[in-house]
């Protein structure tokens, strides 16, 4: 695992052209924590959380969903992996690409609880809501997350992104000391 | 220009920008980065516009400008007051168009397209800046053919976040225009332009 790790970070490379940025060979680019919580609460003003969240998801969940498939293929011993094994390869990318920490708290069956501590966005709300005057929030807000956990759970179980549902049940904007996340995987 | 954007963009490179191997948080030049496919970035806001049809368009375009220029004003400032800009890009300014040159630097490092060009006029405070492979463009040819009006919100609101941070005390002192976009022309190129936003109610 450290191996594909290590690799994955060597595989950065910036096109001086176009300045445009691939890792392990597909486009990615950066940005802030500012950007996000910005645009993620204009889209709840205009669509309603709900919805909001139904967007951000599956643009989130088809973007790693291919990426992670590669990962799966490129990682030798993946058919041996057992699934936490696969999922905690998968939370190791999470952290190179700074969406925070993640962990299995509860497997039972095909219901799962992943919670987080500093899921990205959450981390990113309480970084502006003083100077930007957020208070507490009465709806989660890690829809992005909500995304990666659906296509982490997919490839990790080698079934296709409508097969899995994920729902985020606490965050710490709404006060929560974790955020946590309901995953199924539909048999 | 005298900021030298190579070292800056093997600098860059040379950071190492991921996640904390514990806490998995990307906390640099000031600010909290994260990393995510072109395609997320692009389709939560294209999608969005897309999905809110022609008759709510201005106020969907003006919800993702508006965070841009957020974003940009805090994000450039908090990058402009960091440890990393200190020791590569200030000691090299020496003039307001040396920041403006130092500021795109770094935002070709960061994967949204390539800035090759910027005026920036400082008696009457105005910036065009050009930018080439913007990343919005692909992906809207790709999926809704060419577009009748310019799609690069990021970019627009970056443009009079720059102006801001250089010649306002606040954010909002100047807007932007994308007047020219590659996804309407199948070209390469978009092109905008940022000036005081009393100006452009005193025409
Ligand atoms: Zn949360
Ligand atoms: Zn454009």
């Amino acid at each position: 695992m450290k191996e594909i790790i290590r690799q994955i970070q060597a595989a950065v490379e910036i096109d001086p052209e176009r300045s445009r940025i691939r890792l392990a060979g597909h486009e990615v680019a950066y940005h802030c924590e500012k950007f996000s919580t910005r645009i993620i609460r204009g889209l709840e003003d205009v669509l309603g959380v709900e919805e909001a969240n139904a967007l951000i998801q599956q643009a989130a969940s088809e973007s790693l969903y291919q990426p992670l498939t590669e990962l799966s293929q490129a990682e030798t011993n993946w058919a041996n992996l057992t699934r936490s094994e696969r999922l905690a390869l998968i939370f190791e990318v999470f952290k190179i690409l700074g969406y925070g920490a993640v962990t299995i708290a509860e497997a039972n069956g095909n219901r799962t609880k992943v919670t987080s501590s500093n899921s990205y966005l959450a981390e990113g709300f309480f970084e502006n809501a003083e100077q930007w005057r957020w208070s507490k929030r009465s709806a989660p807000f890690c829809h992005d997350m909500c995304g990666y956990l659906r296509a982490a759970f997919a490839v990790s179980d080698g079934v296709p992104l409508d097969r899995v549902t994920v729902k985020e049940t606490t965050c710490r904007t709404m006060g929560a000391e974790l955020c946590t996340f309901e995953v199924e995987v539909a048999q | 220009m005298s900021i030298d954007h190579n070292a800056v963009r093997e600098a860059f490179l040379s950071m190492g920008l991921y996640g904390d191997p514990e806490n998995g948080l990307i906390r640099r030049f000031g600010v909290l980065l994260y990393i995510a496919p072109v395609d997320y970035w692009v389709a939560r806001e294209l999608d969005f516009i897309s999905k809110m049809g022609a008759s709510a368009r201005k106020l969907s375009e003006n919800v993702l400008i508006d965070a841009a220029h957020w974003c940009a004003y805090g994000t450039f400032g908090g990058i402009m007051a960091s440890a990393e800009w200190a020791a590569m890009i200030a000691p090299h300014i020496q003039t307001v168009h040396d920041k403006l040159s130092g500021l795109v630097a770094v935002t070709n490092c960061l994967g949204w397209g390539h800035i090759s060009d910027f005026q920036l006029d400082e008696q009457n405070q105005t910036l065009e800046l050009t930018v080439e492979h913007s990343y919005y463009v692909g992906y809207w040819l790709d999926k809704y053919g060419k577009s009748e009006r310019p799609i690069c919100y990021m970019w627009t609101g970056v443009a009079a976040g720059y102006m801001d941070l250089l010649f306002g005390n606040k954010v909002h002192e100047f807007a932007a225009e994308e007047v020219e976009c590659a996804a309407v022309t199948g070209g390469t190129r978009c092109r905008f332009r940022a000036e005081r936003l009393k100006k452009k109610f005193a025409l």
